[in-house]
């Protein structure tokens, strides 16, 4: 392999001396969670609650599914920088909050994400229809009576028939495994 | 009158690899290989059709990292010597085997193969194929759509809005420098698509980009029509959804055509079958066994006991696969357009390279399906996707489901614990890359260089194939490496801006290396 050892490569930061905690929503129910929390941050939560307290709590994550209006923790490992959460909503609106925990019922935060949405992974239940000329996006909109427009195009029957039900659509990109879903698969086998 | 259409896309990437530092470089064979095994026999394969005076149409992307290696002229220089070699290589194959006539015929037909290449490559087309692509489209074959600048997957950018409008004003730029006109049409990498990413289509006149299947399937409202139709969003962008059966039909394992045992095998290699001393002049150059080309096998079967290849037997397998593809498409369209108030369209995207280099046969299949379709069908015609909106511009409005066509559909093959750490990094360079273009409005000189700089090599750290790779455990090194490397470029050239100590000559090292985007401006980040 050509390269790789080359001592120009550049060693990455372990920080940026910042706070700061950014999530991604990675599929349906996982969101993806990374975080940096500066010296000064602990100092600061150290000098307003007092030693005992830093030393008595451990770091906990709080999700909050601000579309349910529910939360809950997670208790993270010390040194951990980041986490997978599990979450159950799909299309919801999430915040978590970097903190310090004693109990599920004592929570101290930190420091707070930015906004994420869950994606969807099921047939929508809206049947609101309406349909436009696309070259004039806005101007003119045909509204079709709800449901009776599914009825009379009954497209689920078919993706029945195909075998699967929509939970699974998704999986349809598993055959992609199989032969490379980007070019690399292709190149990588050598 | 057809009842329905069908629009084949193709998707034609590799990542920015150009390594002038090095004499050779292993990587480039991606690049090398593709030209040979899938963008030259596409081209013989859309001219030959246009010889035989067969109406076709292809929608293609082809990405700006591959654009701007198609037109290096140390990579084209390279590519001519590999050729060189490899006709070397054949004519020592057709001596050798000459006692052993099943492989005798394979040896000549690669020799012939790779002088054919080095004809079209450098005398028919001047080294310039993206050329003979763009004449392609304008005879109104192919409809070649733009792509994000290196192939970024948005969903996980999308913290930046900067980055994401950085990645698609650069694609659409690369985009008409090459083509001389706007894009249409837009491959999202990946399929990776997030409502957060139309703004920045909008801003730069994208009229429609192609989904995963469950990104319209699960789209809200629930579209009437399925797959079957595009949906247009909010913002007044079309979406088209990839047909579920039709990439069953060529993707699966256990199905897809390109498992044929009488197709090519991929894997079985004189790099790795012939004696060492006679094939080190051929393989890596550190001694590292590696694919030539040069393969004489047939898949065969589950059995390292395979069978010699016959082209011949392989080319009228194709022609029959690409029948049963056609007998295929016209059950859904038939049945579709009895119960839909429109002609029904079936969404086609495979990677180019599938074609040709991972399934050999490919090109012949598309070129028998093509002339098939032509001469044949009466049910359904090739389309574009544009071609599609202009005769059926009324559509339902709904917003597609955040997907991707990665494993599991979403955002899992490019965020996972192998990869993971890539993200801060990359989060943090886009802010910092927005950070320095708002502070310098009105650079000038080196300065400007560096800016401009920063921004390249931000650019191609962002590229979704490191993440890839990395995910899929093979060239690990090299992706790490790659993008530690310019995520290691652009936090010192950040430093240096800042503290107005920029270092010439080490900057104009690396613009010879990193000299991708000639033409960038780094203020396309500032969102003052």
């Amino acid at each position: 392999m050509n390269d790789i050892n080359s001592p120009n490569t550049y060693p990455l930061p372990e920080s940026y001396g910042e706070t700061k905690i950014v999530l991604i929503a990675r599929d349906p129910h996982c969101i993806f969670a990374y975080w940096e929390i500066s010296g000064s941050e602990t100092r600061k939560f150290i000098d307003e609650f007092g030693k005992e307290l830093w030393k008595k709590s451990v770091p906990a994550l709080k999700v909050k599914n601000l579309s349910r209006n529910s939360s809950f923790l997670v208790f993270i490992d010390q040194l951990a920088n980041n986490w997978y959460i599990n979450v159950d909503d799909i299309n919801c609106l999430y915040e978590v909050e970097y903190g310090r925990s004693i109990s599920e019922k004592f929570f101290i935060p930190q420091i707070t994400s930015n906004y994420v949405i869950t994606p969807g992974n099921t047939v929508s239940s809206s049947t609101s229809c309406h349909f436009t000329d696309y070259r004039n996006f806005g101007r003119d909109l045909y509204s079709y009576e709800s449901n009776k427009i599914y009825e009379m195009y009954n497209m689920e029957s078919y993706y029945r028939n195909l075998g699967i039900s929509s939970m699974e659509f998704t999986v349809s990109s598993k055959f992609e495994q199989c032969f490379g879903l980007s070019s690399f698969e292709l190149f990588g086998k050598e | 009158m057809y009842k329905g259409h069908v629009a084949v896309v193709l998707h034609a990437h590799l990542p920015f690899v150009r390594h002038p530092e090095h004499k050779d470089f292993l990587e480039e064979r991606w690049l090398f290989e593709a030209i040979s095994e899938t963008y030259i026999p596409l081209i013989q394969c859309f001219e030959s059709l246009i010889d035989e005076e067969v109406d076709f149409r292809v929608t293609m992307s082809l990405t700006p990292p591959l654009l701007t290696m198609l037109t290096d002229p140390l990579l084209q220089k390279r590519y001519i010597s590999h050729l060189f070699k490899l006709i070397d290589l054949t004519e020592k194959e057709i001596h050798r085997t000459k006692n052993q006539p099943e492989f005798n015929v394979l040896a000549k037909m690669y020799n012939k193969k790779f002088k054919n290449d080095l004809a079209i490559f450098r005398d028919k087309c001047n080294c310039d194929i993206v050329q003979a692509f763009k004449r392609l489209q304008d005879i109104g074959k192919l409809e070649i759509i733009a792509c994000a600048a290196t192939h970024g997957y948005l969903p996980i950018l999308s913290n930046s809005p900067e980055a994401v409008n950085a990645q698609i004003t650069i694609g659409v730029q690369t985009y008409k420098k090459y083509f001389g006109v706007k894009p249409r049409g837009i491959w999202l990498p990946e399929c990776g698509y997030t409502p957060i990413v139309e703004s920045s289509l909008k801003n730069n006149g994208i009229e429609y980009f192609i989904t995963e299947s469950h990104g319209l399937l699960f789209a809200n409202p629930k579209p009437v029509f399925g797959t079957f139709a595009p949906i247009v969003t909010t913002n007044g962008i079309v979406a088209f959804g990839r047909d579920i059966e039709s990439s069953r039909q060529v993707w699966s394992s256990s199905d897809g055509y390109p498992g044929d045992m009488c197709y090519r095998d991929f894997y079985r290699d004189i790099g790795y079958d012939l004696d060492y001393e006679y094939i080190k002049d051929h393989i890596s150059s550190d001694g590292h066994r590696i694919q030539t080309g040069i393969k004489y096998y047939s898949i065969t079967g589950k059995t390292n006991d395979k069978k010699p290849y016959d082209p011949e037997v392989a080319n009228k397998k194709a022609v029959l696969h690409a029948e049963n593809f056609i007998t295929n498409r016209e059950k859904q369209i038939l049945s579709f357009s009895k119960i839909m108030d429109r002609a029904p369209i079936i969404v086609c995207p495979y990677d180019a390279e599938l074609f040709g280099h991972w399934w050999y046969e490919g090109p012949n299949w598309l070129y028998a399906m093509f002339k098939k379709i032509h001469s044949e069908q009466k049910s359904f015609n090739l389309i574009t996707l544009r071609e599609y909106m202009t005769s059926n511009p009324i559509m339902q409005v709904s917003v597609p489901c955040a997907s991707s066509w990665g494993y599991n559909g979403y955002n899992e093959v490019w965020l996972n614990s192998s990869n993971d750490w890539i993200y801060r990094h990359l989060h943090k360079g886009a802010e910092r890359m927005t950070e320095l273009a708002n502070e310098n409005r009105t650079a000038e000189g080196l300065k400007r260089e560096a800016l401009n700089q920063a921004a390249r090599e931000l650019l191609l750290a962002q590229s979704s194939d490191w993440a890839f790779i990395i995910k899929t455990g093979t060239m690990v090194q090299y992706a790490a490496k790659r993008t530690k490397d310019h995520i290691g470029r652009f936090l010192k050239l950040y430093h240096d801006i800042k503290e107005n100590n920029i270092d010439e000559e080490w900057l104009k090292d690396t613009r010879h290396k990193d000299n991708i985007f000639p033409e960038i401006d780094y203020r396309i980040y500032s969102n003052m």
